[in-house]
């Protein structure tokens, strides 16, 4: 069989069910008695080695059978999970997770890659476990007593399970059961008979023991459809991918080969029990085509079938149908089908089985389900995406362009056009930038297992709480944050939280507490990182500063706390004393900072010593937009982006003063310096009675950009300019393109000041 | 890594694009320009190297542009009528290089293309030209963009 059609099935169901032993057993880390966890774990784990085992991947199999086997042995309760187990079922996960890219890599062949010594190593302290554990002396009594309590109550609830199921299919058999068809079922059905095709029912069940039921409905599916066209599937086809059936479904297709080849191929698959497949044979007049058939006497019924064939032939349809009702007992008033051929049975399970049984198909058919999957999400690639947003840009400037030149036009008609097009260019952008948005929870579900791993390794106790993760940013911006966040809560386990003596010692729950919060705020995205660690001690602070001679000793001690704590963020600051796994990396404050602040975003920190620090981004939901004033400095134009400005304001030449040679001003009690770029920008300054002063705003401290004049504010698209030559400019962003085709460039703030 | 390999085609023979700096010839590869156009209004950006005259819109693009004399340490020159901005995709960066004119397209074959002579080889500009071809009617020097467009050096200049 050629596997690498599976490949993509086995590759995503091991990514899910990973997952869903990841996320598993960090809950059970903080409820060990839960076992519903060790349920689920035991489940995926299951399906796991039984996936692999199907596609041949020894290696993983092995993996997945000691773990399932750890996992029983915990669901029996001989074994009780604790931290090193979890630290050996987390190492095994990450291995699994090895073997599984490996095979990406190499397409269908388990490599043995260079970490199969760690993959050894694993495997034989899971081993290790599982033999040990597995000796009955091992057992306490107690525990064996409750295991056997517990085993019974399993199998009284199973045998009362199977009981019920028993009823159901009696009920089942005896009752009436329908197919329905949705309208479009419908006519792919009379598409099908038109162009010569037969309609098939087929229903399959898979062996008790089957475990990669989705992949093989998906086979099923995947033969039918090379010889056919699918109508439809009980149950539908996202309850088939999610497992969602007990042993059998059924499929209906419409397919021009005969009955026997299309049971042949279906029976290659593996895991398979029974197949029977029958032909629809009559036209679908209403919505309802139901069947049924009563087993008791087979041979009467094909004749009853060839009856109705007969008289189908000669055309009377109604009658047809109603003297079959008739002779059917009345069973439903559009029987429009025969029964041509009725069941197989699989060689291994010599049981006859009803016709009923056949098509006891689940008795909740959802109506509204179209069968044929319509096609509802489309995988597009970023520079697809970057295109079509350049593009929208585009439009948006051109769209101005015609608003300026049209300017002081007075034809109705006109107007009316330009405030369409106004209005739809506008529309285009938002839409293309919302289809850039990605949630929060791409970068953040990464983080809890991290943290968990960080924790272990300082041997420190920590819950870590995740809100707003569904919250939706431009993917450029999450791009850039993953890093930066990683550093902040590596910073706050390991120099935040405090270890679990020292905690105690100073009255605190021995657990700390990290949250990680995102929030929308109009324009911007926040995010906090907050700890209830020990916060951050400015007087150390101070005194690095000083060491390290980045200020003086005088300067050190009129700094306020509040300022001492923004030192970390200066350039080459870092307070831990020895350079760690977890913070060391010599990836310093200002790192995050730069990063934060290159996508126009900010940092702000607020620590307390004793009780914690947070801190608090502030992120723009999409970088290629920015509001920014336009200013003229001499003749030339400038853009500044909006999220610097606190205000603008207007002077008296006479109101600048002179502080140490240097130009400021005085407002609300504080005193601003002024910024005259025309010298930077080797420009005359003019002499002027009254100044237009740009406030800006760069770490809660105040700076007036003096300007010639201020035009307006704007929404402009920012240009990426790619040339090495220009990156890293200081007092340079990038630049836009307005309306009229001139170039402005965005200043930056941050690196003017 | 010798330069014949790095700009001779298959076929052994090149075709370049033939410019003027005052009364010297260069070269530039044809297959690395993507246009050559009328210098228009270009925007002057601050805190940059002074050979980088600013940007300009180039259909909706935004391309840097650099004075190739400034470059090359050579006098600055008014622009005039004859004054052309060759733009060429480098690094998936557009950039124009100013220059005084532009002349023609050669074809040059490499036995024609020699190692940058020893009397050039001291000057200043040296490292930005990566051979010399022989040309009926003199020589002609082949830029190399991408010392041209090296930012090492410009660090260097920032500092």
């Amino acid at each position: 069989m050629d596997m690498s059609k599976y490949m993509v099935i086995f590759k995503a169901e091991s990514e899910k069910n990973i997952k869903l032993f990841s996320d598993s057993l960090l809950a059970l880390e903080r409820a060990p008695e839960n076992m519903e966890h060790i349920n689920t774990m035991f489940r995926a784990a299951h399906t796991f080695k039984g996936m692999a085992a199907t596609m041949g991947f020894q290696q993983i199999a092995e993996f997945t059978h000691e773990i399932e086997n750890l996992m029983d042995i915990l669901r029996t309760r001989k074994l009780r999970l604790d931290e090193s187990i979890t630290d050996i079922l987390f190492e095994s996960l990450d291995m699994l997770e090895v073997l599984v890219e490996s095979i990406e890599e190499d397409q269908t062949r388990e490599k043995s890659s260079q970490v199969s010594g760690d993959i050894a190593r694993v495997l034989e302290n899971l081993k290790a476990i599982n033999t040990t554990k597995n000796r009955p002396e091992g057992i306490e009594k107690e525990q064996r007593e409750k295991e056997k309590g517990k085993i019974r109550e399993e199998k009284s609830e199973s045998t009362g399970k199977k009981e019920n199921e028993e009823i159901i299919s009696q009920k089942q058999s005896n009752s009436v059961t329908g197919l329905e068809f949705t309208e479009k079922e419908k006519i792919a059905i009379k598409t099908a008979e038109e162009d010569g095709e037969k309609v098939m029912i087929s229903r399959i069940t898979l062996k008790e023991n089957c475990i990669f039921k989705a992949a093989r409905s998906a086979m099923v599916i995947q033969r039918v459809s090379e010889d056919g066209n699918l109508i439809k599937t009980i149950p539908s086809l996202n309850e088939l991918e999610e497992e969602n059936f007990d042993l059998d479904f059924t499929v209906i297709f419409s397919t021009k080969k005969d009955r026997n080849i299309i049971k042949n191929k279906i029976n290659k698959i593996a895991e398979i029990k029974e197949i029977s497949i029958i032909i629809l044979e009559r036209k679908l007049e209403k919505t309802t085509s139901s069947e049924q058939e009563k087993n008791k006497t087979p041979p009467a019924k094909e004749e009853n079938a060839e009856e109705e064939n007969a008289e189908e032939k000669n055309a009377e349809e109604e009658n047809a149908e109603e003297k079959n009702a008739k002779e059917e007992n009345a069973e439903e008033e559009n029987v429009a089908k025969k029964i041509i051929e009725e069941k197989e049975i699989n060689q291994e399970t010599g049981k006859k089985i009803e016709n009923s049984h056949l098509l006891k198909s689940n008795p909740h058919i959802p109506e509204t389900n179209n069968k044929i999957k319509t096609v509802k999400n489309v995988k597009i690639s970023i520079e697809k995406l970057d295109k079509l947003m350049n593009l929208a840009s585009e439009l948006v400037i051109k769209e101005s362009r015609i608003n300026q030149l049209t300017r002081g036009q007075k034809d109705k008609e006109l107007i009316k056009a330009l405030s369409d097009l106004n209005k739809l260019t506008r529309e285009i952008q938002e839409k293309v930038i919302e289809a850039r948005m990605v949630p929060l929870d791409q970068i953040f579900n990464l983080f809890p297992r991290m943290i968990r791993d960080l924790a272990r390794k300082e041997n420190k106790k920590i819950d870590f709480i995740i809100k707003g993760k569904e919250i939706e940013l431009d993917r450029t911006v999450l791009d850039e944050i993953g890093d930066p966040l990683i550093h902040l809560l590596r910073n706050s386990v390991d120099h935040g939280i405090e270890g679990t003596q020292k905690r105690i010692e100073s009255g605190k729950r021995e657990t700390g507490t990290i949250e990680l919060t995102a929030s929308r705020r109009e324009n911007h995205v926040l995010i906090w990182i907050e700890d209830d660690g020990q916060g951050i001690d400015s007087q150390k602070l101070r005194k690095t500063a000083v060491k390290k001679g980045m200020i003086s000793q005088e300067e050190g001690e009129k700094l306020s706390d509040w300022e001492a704590v923004q030192l970390i963020f200066t350039p080459g600051f870092s307070t831990a004393k020895e350079i760690t796994d977890i913070s060391g990396r010599g990836v310093g404050m200002d790192v995050v900072k730069n990063r934060i602040e290159a996508i126009g975003g900010n940092i702000k920190i607020k620590s307390c010593p004793g009780k914690g620090t947070i801190f608090e981004l502030k992120l723009p939901l999409t970088v290629a937009l920015v509001q920014v004033l336009l200013v003229e400095i001499g003749n030339e134009v400038y853009a500044i982006p909006f999220n610097n400005i606190v205000k603008n304001i207007e002077i008296n030449k006479t109101e600048i003063k002179s502080v140490r040679g240097e130009e400021v001003i005085l407002r609300d009690e504080q005193v601003i310096p002024l910024l005259r770029p025309h010298s930077l920008f080797k420009i005359p300054i003019p002499e002027k009675e009254k100044l237009s002063i740009v406030i800006v705003e760069k770490a809660e401290k105040y700076t007036g950009i003096v300007v010639d004049k201020l035009l307006g504010k704007k929404e402009v698209v920012i240009k990426t300019i790619n040339c090495k030559l220009l990156q890293g400019t200081k007092g340079f962003a990038g630049a836009t393109i307005l309306g009229d085709g001139n170039v402005v460039p965005i200043l930056e703030i941050h690196s003017l000041i | 890594m010798s330069y014949h390999n790095q700009i001779v085609n298959v076929d052994n023979t090149i075709q370049v694009i033939v410019f003027n700096l005052g009364e010297e010839k260069y070269g530039v590869e044809i297959s690395q320009v993507k246009e050559i156009i009328l210098p228009t209004q270009i925007t002057r950006i601050p805190n940059v190297p002074d050979f980088v005259e600013g940007i300009l819109n180039l259909r909706g693009q935004i391309a840097a542009i650099i004075n190739l004399r400034k470059r090359l340490g050579k006098e600055p020159k008014k622009n005039d009528d004859n004054t052309r901005i060759i733009v060429v995709e480098y690094d998936n960066a557009t950039i124009g290089m100013m220059v005084d004119s532009v002349s023609e397209v050669k074809y040059l074959s490499s036995e024609n293309i020699e190692e940058i002579p020893s009397f050039l080889a001291l000057r200043d500009e040296s490292k930005f030209l990566k051979g010399v071809g022989k040309l009926e009617d003199g020589l002609l020097t082949l830029m190399d963009l991408k010392e041209l467009f090296s930012e090492d050096e410009l660090k260097e200049i920032k500092e």
